[in-house]
């Protein structure tokens, strides 16, 4: 049971201190024309970086809602706060965070001060100290590992070259909104040949917020290089932020191995639409990792474009959904390159009413030869009440493309239900177990702390859902 | 009348040729309301489709509102090309309808098979209570309001309780296709327990330079009643200047049974609309789709499996072979409704693209609001398997040979399931044609049998393309 924590942290025995967090500005709710000035003013941005965030909130402001998807109607774009300082941030309280996951955190057995984090309390400068050290060692293989705001700052040039270049602000309303009042998120820069052997999570940074509303993450691979990043936790984030609306770019240049983990668990009454999009260029790899938990409303449709021969692309996406939500997920592939390769996974699972999309495409462009391809989606419904809805499209556009795509929608058998309690074990945990070993291709390409504690969570959503 | 284009079709165009037709005023109202709806919906009602929209070539300007009156086409020589005495047929050649010699033994059971304007006439009560709350409705679809607006010609089938017919009904159409256009609407009543086959065939005339876009519309409406079994088959092998909008439903009440099979082989744009419903209890369905394009055709086709009731099963495939120009999209969607626990449901979508132009998209869909239900569905893109080839080679035929003989392979799963023999026939001649780039109506006639090399004569039973599926066992 979580005792009452106070949120005394005395920052100044780290002896750091954020320079930036002595502004504070207010703002209205709501969206306009001089709150984008004001985010750039305050962040002391470059003129371009301004007419960027202008010219997308002009976009923003005409582009219509998608007709498609989940149900957009609740969403309010006026009520919402665009921008809050990160003092403003750390105003909140443990108090404040609901008992429900307060008791979730105790269950998964999170520490202290990664549970202040996840709360949205502001503990993440402990982390820093205790990353330190990696963080050294990545410096000198000429890793650059920071905010996506800082790195604007200190590589500007480097940044300007590829910022938004695989996803324009005129590609959806989110990310033209994305574009508009980003702020936060991760930016990291491989050099050639570097291959970075432990996964880097946001965690490592330091600074600012981490789990911005709008975070904006760019990660460049260069030639040969190698590198994995984890987004995000298995524990549920709790945040009064309704809206959740990030832009991850990805530029895996030739050779280069990139692998994007997302485990995404907001509460329940957070809109999570994201736009997610890698460029694989020669003989390089780019995975998207993509777990969907948490959220009122998720879509997220992670893609990759194949843009040198020999690229491969594979997406591995995860969706549960429970009483109250929707995953709209999925993930797209464009093949633009000869003899590309990619794969697309999805599981999803629905219980209590909650609803599972997988919305996919798999294009094949003209004079993509020999491009290989496979989708496989495979949705679990728990209950007569949930709803599980497929749409894949499959556009091919070449005569030698081998291309396939599967999908089934069943429920857990009696049998092997009846054979596992057969074995001892409780209604109970063999429906655990069942749905653990459909999630398994997922859980299987995690690191070892992240697949315990997805199980256990996993353990936990099922828990009551006997009888 | 003088020649009307379809654009310049309005309500008292409408009106008009209802007056001259003697209707009831209820036809004319239901006309004109879908003919509003008609200008009213978009091409694509559901949005997950609305990016595959395109009507390009659908030209209703240049389109004339009706045939030509009389025929062009020569009747006598047609008739005695197509007259088969294992089908009860129905001719429908351009403007005329030929109607069935139907034998004395079925009439006298009650069998009703008539052209459907006669149907109306004898029994206008009983057909306005069908049209208020018809399979298909012009609320609908776009191309499915205006086939209720126009639709001239058509046949109307009904079949009493309890009894089974080998002999199958059979529609022959056969239009000289100069710019004009067909608008037909057939309704098919399947009694409880009835049992008996529909067979559909679609030809053009040979074409000439000038001619121009034609249309065919056609909306075919099947009602099965308690363990009623249907079987509907249709070839389309219109001329290269025809737009097709053909929209199919099934309404399947308790234990009863549809299966549909279709060629789509002619046609400039093709759209298929085909939903299978089992509302009651028990019911299944069974659709296998096969597309051939070449040239610069196009084939926009949608099966649909909807699932009311409980127990049911609904299985459907579409395959299509794409070569040169031609481009195909197949959709799909299995919807099964919370009532409809314990069903079954399958869809496949096998696209073969064999030209560099060639296109194939699929986007076979799911929706699924119960648990209690096993649904599946895939999509497949592939070449001809070179290991096929080399095997075929090794055992002497020619290289072109044997692609051919593959690709009539591709289709047999449809083309068995055709309940004529000689239709049967013909259809592989006009694959095998169609391989060879020959696609005009006299070569088709003339052309020497593939199936006198290959094929054996006797019938043989279609073979299970479901139950024998690995995701079956």
């Amino acid at each position: 049971m979580a005792t009452k924590q106070t949120l005394d942290i005395d920052y100044t025995k780290y002896n750091f201190r954020d320079a930036d967090t002595s502004y504070e500005y207010k703002f209205d709710k709501g969206l306009t024309r001089e709150v984008v000035e004001h985010i750039s003013r305050i962040k002391k941005e470059p003129d371009w970086m301004l007419q960027f965030r202008l010219r997308s909130y002009e976009h923003f402001t005409k582009r219509p809602l998608p007709a498609w998807g989940g149900n957009l109607n609740t969403l309010k774009f006026d009520d919402m706060l665009y921008y809050a300082s990160p003092t403003e941030k750390k105003s909140r309280s443990w108090d404040d965070v609901p008992e429900y996951i307060k008791q979730t955190f105790d269950k998964l057995g999170i520490p202290e001060a990664e549970k202040k984090f996840l709360g949205g309390v502001g503990a993440q400068y402990e982390s820093e100290v205790v990353y330190h050290s990696l963080r050294d060692d990545l410096a000198k293989k000429g890793v650059i590992f920071t905010d996506t705001d800082t790195a604007l700052r200190e590589y500007p040039e480097l940044f300007k070259k590829y910022f938004s270049t695989v996803i324009p602000p005129e590609d959806n309303k989110f990310a033209a909104l994305n574009s508009a009042v980003w702020s936060g998120g991760s930016f990291i820069y491989i050099p050639e040949g570097v291959s970075v052997d432990v996964p880097l999570q946001a965690y490592f940074r330091i600074n600012i917020q981490n789990m911005g509303q709008f975070e904006r993450t760019l990660i460049i691979a260069d030639k040969n290089s190698r590198i994995h990043y984890i987004e995000g936790c298995t524990a549920p984030i709790y945040s009064t932020d309704s809206l959740h609306s990030a832009v991850v770019e990805i530029i895996a240049k030739p050779g280069a191995h990139v692998r994007y983990t997302t485990i995404q668990n907001w509460s329940n009454d957070v809109y999570n639409l994201v736009t997610k999009r890698a460029y694989a260029y020669a003989n390089a790899t780019v995975e998207w990792v993509d777990g969907n938990l948490g959220s009122k409303l998720t879509m997220k449709y992670p893609s990759i474009y194949l843009l040198g021969q020999g690229a491969k692309g594979e997406i591995l996406s995860v969706a549960f959904a429970g009483k109250g939500q929707h995953q709209d997920a999925g993930g797209k592939v464009v093949h633009l390159a000869p003899y590309t390769t990619s794969r697309i996974t999805s599981k999803s699972v629905s219980k209590d009413g909650g609803r599972t999309t997988y919305r996919g495409l798999l294009h094949v462009a003209k004079g993509a030869k020999g491009v290989k391809s496979s989708v496989r989606c495979d949705a679990l419904l728990l209950d007569e009440y949930s709803r599980t809805d497929t749409y894949p499209y499959n556009e091919i556009n070449e005569d030698d493309a081998t291309t396939s795509h599967e999908a089934t929608v069943g429920k857990i058998g009696e049998d092997q239900l009846f054979y596992l309690m057969s074995r001892g074990l409780s209604e109970q945990d063999a429906l655990s177990m069942i749905v653990m070993g459909f999630m398994e291709p997922f859980i299987k390409e995690l690191p070892m702390e992240y697949a315990i504690e997805l199980n256990r969570l996993i353990q936990l959503e099922m828990a009551g859902s006997v009888g | 009348m003088s020649e009307l284009t379809l654009a310049e079709a309005s309500e008292q165009v409408i009106a008009k040729l209802s007056q001259a037709r003697k209707e009831p005023d209820w036809l004319r109202t239901f006309r004109t309301k879908s003919l509003k709806l008609f200008r009213e919906l978009p091409a694509e009602l559901s949005n997950l489709y609305t990016k595959y929209a395109d009507l390009t070539g659908v030209d209703f300007e240049s389109t004339s509102l009706e045939l030509p009156e009389p025929p062009r086409a020569d009747i006598d020589s047609v008739v005695s090309k197509f007259k088969t005495d294992r089908a009860i047929t129905i001719y429908q050649i351009d403007s005329k309808t030929l109607p069935p010699e139907i034998p004395e033994a079925l009439l006298k059971e009650g069998v009703v098979f008539t052209d459907i304007g006669t149907a109306i006439s004898r029994d206008p009560e009983y057909f306005k209570r069908y049209f208020l709350e018809k399979a298909i409705l012009p609320e609908d679809d776009k191309f499915a309001a205006l086939n209720n607006a126009l639709f001239m010609s058509g046949f109307f089938l009904h079949v009493p309780k309890g009894i089974e017919i080998t002999t199958p009904f059979r529609m022959v159409t056969v239009l000289s296709s100069e710019g004009n256009s067909l608008f037909t609407q057939n309704l098919i009543m399947a009694e409880p327990r009835s049992k008996f086959t529909v067979l559909e065939e679609l030809y053009s005339t040979k074409l000439t330079q000038q001619s121009k876009r034609s249309t065919y519309s056609a909306l075919s409406e099947v009602y099965l009643h308690e363990g009623a079994e249907v079987t509907y088959a249709s070839i389309n092998n219109l001329a290269s200047n025809v737009n097709i909008f053909s929209n199919k439903k099934s309404i399947g009440k308790r234990d009863s049974k549809i299966v549909w099979s279709s060629a789509l082989l002619g046609g400039a744009y093709t759209r298929s609309r085909l939903e299978s419903v089992m509302k009651e209890e028990g019911a299944s369905s069974e659709n296998v789709e096969v597309v051939f394009g070449a040239g610069t055709q196009r084939f926009d086709t949608a099966s649909n499996i909807t699932h009311i009731g409980q127990n049911t099963s609904g299985h459907a495939v579409s395959k299509g072979v794409v070569k040169e120009k031609a481009r195909a999209v197949f959709k799909g969607m299995i919807r099964i409704e919370k009532e409809a626990k314990n069903s079954r449901a399958y869809l496949a979508e096998h696209g073969m693209i064999l030209g560099k132009d060639a296109r194939a998209d699929a986007i076979p869909g799911l929706e699924i609001e119960t648990n209690d239900v096993k649904a599946t569905h895939s999509a497949s893109v592939a070449q001809i398997n070179d290991e096929d080839v080399f095997y075929l080679m090794s055992r002497g035929l020619a290289e072109d040979d044997a692609k051919k003989l593959i690709i009539v392979g591709f289709f047999e799963p449809v083309v068995e399931r055709i309940p004529v023999p000689e239709v049967a026939k013909r259809i592989r001649r006009i694959i095998d044609l169609k391989w060879s780039g020959v696609y005009d109506f006299e070569s088709y006639l003339k052309a020497r049998p593939l199936e006198d090399e290959y094929y054996e004569e006797e019938a043989h039973k279609p073979r299970d393309l479901f139950e024998g599926h690995y995701k079956y066992r």
